[in-house]
């Protein structure tokens, strides 16, 4: 069977992870071109670097290329990819930077506070001045959509804390954008 | 700004100007991981293949393949020139098969043995065993 360029630009992402799944190159080549500018946004949100983020979006791609058949059908594909991406940056995290988990936080926080409020265009700026472990659960929270339970079980953290760094971060944001 | 405001920017897309760039390093790498797993099959399948033939060559027969290899080579002697020098030649290619052959009888014999079976046996299974592991974390 062939599968024509205009087709899968007008395929559905369902109907492209099945053609994926059985084994179309072509077809996950367009899901890659769909999902990548949201899942490397979601990687920097996260707090990845430029290099490091589009590396873990790189290897996301291929792992999820592999699992194809164990997507479920169940939400949107990039909700599964940032599901994928988000867990295998947290165990990068917690195996190189353990310091992100510790309770005093000072020597790894941003070096001022934001002179100025951002506009809605500037949201990426104005979330580099959360502490890390805060635009982390964040992050996790609301772009990959864990839940406060689930992002504890990820991070090994008491529930508790896990909703103080998102209520800090969240009265943060709300104090330093411009609605 | 209330909180559905922030899920809407965590969820904006940027836009990168390199995102076919990106595509075709993802797809790059898909086809070389491809590849490499084909490659690496086929491999497998080659030394699986060599390994099964070893066991096939029973090692006395070395042993009488002697007198057959000195009258080989006493046949190829004849008057004519060019046959006489083609002879030499085969002769000469026939000795270093001969000895390559007979260097090769010892690691023959190792193969042979059900040791070396049971130790690259347990080897690949455990190769298998650690790729099936490390496959089944990538994602849990």
């Amino acid at each position: 069977m062939t599968i024509l360029t205009s087709d899968l630009k007008s395929g559905s992402d369902s109907d492209l992870v099945r053609l994926g799944a059985a084994g179309s190159q072509l077809a996950f080549g367009e899901l890659v071109r769909r999902h990548a500018n949201a899942l490397r946004s979601h990687m920097r949100r996260l707090g990845a670097q430029s290099h490091d983020a589009d590396d873990m979006a790189q290897d996301t791609f291929l792992i999820a290329f592999e699992r194809l058949d164990e997507f479920r059908f169940e939400g949107p594909f990039i909700a599964w990819l940032k599901t994928i991406a988000s867990r295998r940056y947290v165990k990068k995290l917690k195996a190189n930077h353990k310091y992100l988990f510790v309770d005093d936080m000072s020597p790894y926080e941003p070096p001022q506070e934001p002179v100025s409020k951002f506009s809605q265009n500037d949201f990426d700026e104005a979330l580099s001045y959360l502490k890390p472990i805060e635009r982390l659960c964040l992050s996790l929270n609301l772009s990959a959509g864990f839940t406060h339970q689930a992002i504890a079980e990820e991070l090994d953290m008491p529930l508790g804390t896990v909703k103080s760094h998102i209520k800090r971060g969240l009265d943060h944001l709300k104090q330093v954008i411009i609605p | 700004m209330e909180e559905h405001d922030l899920i809407s920017l965590f969820n904006r897309v940027k836009t990168f100007e390199d995102t076919d760039v990106f595509a075709n390093k993802v797809l790059g790498r898909l086809r070389f991981k491809y590849w490499f797993r084909q490659s690496l099959i086929a491999f497998a399948g080659l030394m699986g293949g060599i390994y099964a033939l070893l066991q096939f060559i029973p090692m006395y027969a070395t042993s009488n393949l002697s007198p057959v290899h000195e009258s080989a080579s006493a046949n190829s002697v004849t008057s004519d020139q060019t046959l006489r020098l083609s002879g030499e030649f085969f002769t000469h290619l026939g000795e270093h098969m001969f000895e390559f052959f007979m260097n090769m009888e010892h690691y023959i014999s190792l193969i042979q043995t059900p040791w070396f079976f049971w130790v690259s046996f347990s080897l690949c299974i455990i190769a298998i065993a650690l790729y099936y592991a490390n496959f089944q974390e990538e994602l849990f």
